[in-house]
């Protein structure tokens, strides 16, 4: 019988085609669920696990290090000696026979984070801090570790990475931590794929906000003019709101601080007219031109290499002139046409 | 604030249930009565070094390639379960390895279990088993629990660490199926599943390839 087993087994891996997997977007997320909008999450030291001060400083740090580099409306961490939500330092943890570090998050109530004692003797070899030792190679780094266990308590799961791990920093969260001195061990910034999760879950922190690299976020462009049939000559003012259309939190938020462009179609295509400027409303943009034939207009945001919103343009807005300029003639450009 | 701090201490780590204490209790039965008579197998699960207490093992930072000398006692899963045990993953079982009685327990890495997430490192556990290229070798999991997906990659193994785990395979149903590398050499073979409800975790083994 196992003669026939193991030759079937055979076949069928040898039929089978294993390709490499990798699959690089946002963070997953944890479930459990959010913690409100730009909530101001306070945690203590735990009495029985109090950590040494090396760690108390590393922790406080990765906590503005997370709340500087969330770019969106995520929880921030502060220190506060009456904070529910505890931080250990000790033997008595939760985190598995093998886990540096854990925590548990019950939103929006509260959550722990437990780390491993330093010099603990793993089956695999003995777990060094590089802030509780002299930072030999091969020591994990307490702020980078905090920045991940922080990023799980906002509500990021490990970054799926590409198969060759070559695109390990695009996250902090990640599955593996790397020890010193590998590339990434102490990164102190959520990376791109985290903070894309955040800005899907949380929203962007404001309208001005850039949308991560890590994702593909549709927009839309809409433009209206001051008027639709004008003397020749006359000054036509364009307005353009630009909003994001991704899906949950990110759509329908206006787009500020962005470029949007004025163009005018001409016999091979559109060419830019102006560069529009924004207003004090929330992802709008106005320009003026003065129209000397009918002609249509748009307005195109195009995709910036430092941001995951993608490009767009607005409907054609056609001008008409009416009639050539007689008599007094509007102004354009500091002095009357005809 | 005060119950907080009680419920954080309670939060032990997982222990063995009365289930594991059971097998393992079984293994060392069988282990002895292998040792008794060679030959005589058995279906259980035996308790693998890297799943148990930590021993003197070489440090991450001064990483070396030989394995763990000192073999760790099976006893040592017996302990008595704690009345805070918290659930967590189930082990995970490596079949098919050649002269093995039973499935090789692996080594607990990172996991995400009911709302507990742990960071662990790319494992290399001490000791490991000896097999040919291309063995077909058979993963389970103990409990059996339904999963959503798995995958597995190989790790080669240089002066102790593990360095850019190679994809072995992944897939969405049973059985879990791996064959070992054609290269000969000291593997870390990495295997995760996802098991529904946001919960999955990661066990490794030690495999040594020799021609």
């Amino acid at each position: 019988m196992r003669r026939l087993v193991v030759p079937g087994i055979s076949l069928v891996l040898t039929l089978l085609v294993v390709l490499p997997v990798g699959a690089h977007g946002p963070d997953p997320i944890l479930m459990g669920g959010l913690y409100p909008l730009n909530a101001a999450l306070e945690y203590r030291w735990a009495a029985a696990g109090t950590p040494p001060a090396a760690m108390r400083t590393a922790f406080n740090e990765a906590a503005d290090d997370a709340t500087a580099s969330r770019k969106s409306k995520a929880p921030s961490f502060a220190f506060d000696s009456a904070a529910t939500n505890l931080v250990y330092y000790g033997a008595d943890v939760p985190c598995g026979i093998n886990g540096l570090a854990c925590l548990r998050r019950t939103p929006p109530d509260w959550f722990g984070v437990w780390f491993r004692e330093n010099n603990h003797r793993f089956d695999w070899g003995t777990l060094k801090w590089c802030e509780l030792s002299s930072s030999p190679d091969g020591c994990y780094e307490i702020e980078n570790v905090a920045l991940d266990e922080l990023g799980h308590v906002m509500v990021l799961d490990h970054h799926d990475n590409f198969s060759d791990n070559s695109d390990f920093g695009d996250s902090v969260v990640q599955t593996y931590s790397r020890t010193k001195a590998k590339a990434g061990w102490n990164a102190h910034v959520f990376a791109r794929c985290d903070v894309a999760t955040l800005q899907q879950q949380y929203d962007v922190a404001t309208w001005s906000t850039l949308y991560s690299t890590c994702m593909g976020v549709p927009t839309d462009l809409t433009m209206t003019g001051s008027a639709a049939s004008v003397v020749t000559g006359s000054m036509v003012t364009f307005t353009a709101v630009l909003k994001s259309d991704g899906a949950g939190r990110l759509a329908g938020n206006p787009m500020s601080g962005r470029v949007v462009v004025l163009q005018q179609r001409t016999s091979s295509g559109w060419a830019d007219v102006l560069t529009m400027g924004g207003t004090s409303a929330s992802g709008t943009y106005t320009g003026t031109t003065a129209v000397r034939s009918s002609v249509d207009y748009r307005a195109l945001f195009r995709k910036p290499s430092s941001e995951g919103a993608l490009s767009t343009w607005s409907s054609a807005v056609p001008i008409t002139i009416t009639a050539a300029c007689t008599g007094t003639c509007p102004l354009v450009s500091g002095g009357p046409t005809k | 604030m005060k119950s907080r701090e009680v419920s954080l201490m309670q939060l032990l780590p997982p222990k063995p249930s009365a289930l594991r204490i059971v097998r393992a209790v079984r293994v060392v039965i069988v282990v002895g009565l292998v040792s008794l008579a060679a030959g005589c197998g058995s279906g259980g699960l035996q308790a693998a070094p890297s799943t148990t207490t930590a021993s003197s093992t070489p440090t991450p930072d001064v990483p070396s390639a030989t394995p763990n000398p000192t073999p760790v006692p099976t006893v040592a899963r017996t302990a008595t379960p704690s009345p805070t045990e918290v659930p967590g993953p189930p082990e995970a079982g490596l079949g098919g390895v050649p002269g093995a009685d039973a499935d090789v327990l692996g080594a607990l890495g990172t996991f995400t279990w009911d709302g507990l997430t742990s960071d662990a490192p790319l494992i290399v556990p001490s000791r490991g088993q000896d097999v040919a290229p291309g063995t077909p070798l058979v993963v389970t999991f103990v409990p059996a629990r339904p999963f959503d997906r798995w995958e597995a990659a190989w790790a080669p193994v240089r002066a102790g660490e593990a360095g850019d785990p190679v994809p072995a395979g992944d897939g969405t149903t049973d059985p879990i199926i791996l064959l070992t590398p054609a290269r000969a050499g000291v593997w870390s073979l990495r295997v995760q599943a996802s098991f529904g409800g946001g919960n999955h975790g990661s066990w490794f083994w030690r495999v040594q390839v020799a021609p």
